[in-house]
């Protein structure tokens, strides 16, 4: 079993003792909480992964600046679901159910950093179906966007879009 | 939840392929809408390819440009194509979704020359029907097309791509100055047309039986159908008149016979009562 797992992780030199303090990453968020995870875990995130390796493991203390350690926890419990092979709907349901808005964004920009692609296909999807079928103010707001156009170039946009994609599939919009 | 009160912009510092991540998530209609969010989501759905050649090259260029087109990834290419062909002329090609094209034949920097070009009639025939099936474009799986502004140079472009399309079920043919005659010869699924705003438009031949809606905006034509039709929604708005003087509220007939069955139809002017007038 042992044997399993530092196969797995054969990319870490520090890999091939067991499980220990010593082995374990220690991730600092941005507001300086250190957050002490398995290996694996880090293995999940390309960026830390791939600074480790740098290092040749030598570095188990990662910072990372970016994200505050109210996000973190979200981001290593959604790795290790992942790694146990337990992502499932109901998993995933749940997990963004605790989420504001904010703090999905914030998720989004933490496994863009990271480099999660699995996380961030996630969000990417939960963002999607945030923003689906709403008005334009309605994502502007949610994103945090300004409107940059002016009144002339939104208005000439608008009958661009209209003339080109809607208004002629009525059964296409019905569903709106 | 809904305070958002961030002055932060959480897109704005995104690489392009991460927004277009999130898009690719959206779905198909509502992915589009995102270019009104802000002149930086415009300009990525704007992004535009351009290539030269012959008048030759068009329906090629268009074709591999379809093809390269990804619904489930729509930012990944661009969904616009500018063709510059023969030194002078551009069309614009916008891709709305894999389905559905626009094509704008009168997009040219040198607006003098199109304004000539449009001053000379032309004919179109589209013709697709099983004896005759065409169909050297097997990426053309167009369900809805938009031709606009359509000239005398380009008409055989226009019909010959038309003529490829074995999936089309939605023709839409705007401003088409110079357009005279216009014949649609299809045995597949078209099942909707539009004809808006064809002011030279004095002929149109229908030869579509599948044909559910028809919307015309112009002036009234001899319209020539071959087919009874049982569509379900008519729009015909006449306010323009008649396209020439010898239009007798007997040539009418036709033009009823195309939405004697419609089950929803609106009229905009009913022109033969006026033409009745000595």
């Amino acid at each position: 079993m042992a044997e399993e797992v530092s196969s797995q992780m054969n990319s870490l030199s520090i890999s091939e003792t067991n499980p220990s303090s010593s082995a374990t990453i220690s991730l600092v968020s941005g507001d300086d909480i250190v957050f002490k995870v398995e290996p694996t875990i880090a293995k999940e995130m390309e960026t830390v992964q791939s600074f480790i390796d740098e290092t040749d493991g030598k570095i188990t203390t990662i910072p990372l600046p970016n994200i505050s350690s109210h996000d973190l926890p979200y981001v290593i419990e959604y790795c290790e679901k992942s790694i146990a092979g337990k992502i499932t709907k109901e998993f995933e349901a749940e997990f963004v159910k605790k989420l504001n808005n904010e703090e999905v964004k914030e998720l989004f920009l933490a496994a863009n950093y990271l480099n999660i692609k699995k996380l961030l296909d996630f969000l990417s999807q939960v963002i999607a179906d945030r923003i689906a079928n709403k008005s334009v103010e309605y994502v502007r707001r949610y994103f945090g966007i300004e409107n940059d156009f002016t009144p002339e170039e939104e208005a000439k946009l608008r009958e661009e879009l209209a003339w080109t994609f809607t208004g002629v599939d009525p059964d296409d919009e019905d569903e709106n | 939840m809904e305070k958002d009160n961030i002055t932060n912009d959480f897109v704005s510092n995104l690489p392009k392929e991460i927004l277009g991540h999130i898009v690719s998530f959206l779905p198909n209609e509502s992915s589009m809408e995102t270019i009104l969010i802000s002149t930086k989501w415009r300009d990525l759905w704007n992004e535009t390819i351009v290539r030269y050649g012959t008048k030759q090259d068009i329906t090629n260029v268009l074709a591999k440009f379809l093809t390269s087109f990804d619904d489930f990834d729509p930012l990944k290419h661009p969904r616009k194509l500018q063709f510059h062909y023969d030194q002078d002329y551009a069309l614009l090609a916008t891709i709305a979704n894999s389905t559905k094209l626009l094509l704008d034949f009168n997009f040219s920097p040198l607006k003098k020359e199109c304004n000539e070009n449009t001053q000379k009639h032309y004919e179109l025939q589209f013709k697709l029907n099983e004896e005759k099936k065409i169909s050297y474009n097997k990426c053309f799986s167009l369900k809805t097309l938009y031709l606009k502004s359509i000239s005398y140079l380009t008409s055989e472009v226009a019909s010959s791509i038309v003529s490829s399309l074995d999936h089309l079920e939605s023709l839409v043919i705007v401003s088409c100055n110079g357009l005279k005659s216009l014949s649609i010869d299809f045995n597949f699924e078209l099942h909707k047309l539009t004809i808006l705003d064809c002011l030279e438009l004095k002929w149109l031949h229908l030869k579509t039986s599948k044909l559910k809606s028809f919307q015309y905006r112009g002036s009234l034509p001899w319209i020539l159908p071959e087919f009874h039709f049982n569509l379900s929604d008519a729009i015909l708005d006449f306010r323009l008149g008649l396209s020439c003087g010898g239009i007798k509220s007997k040539d009418f007939d036709a033009t009823l016979l195309t939405i004697k069955n419609s089950q929803a139809l609106t009229l905009c002017r009913w022109t033969f009562e006026i033409n009745e007038m000595p």
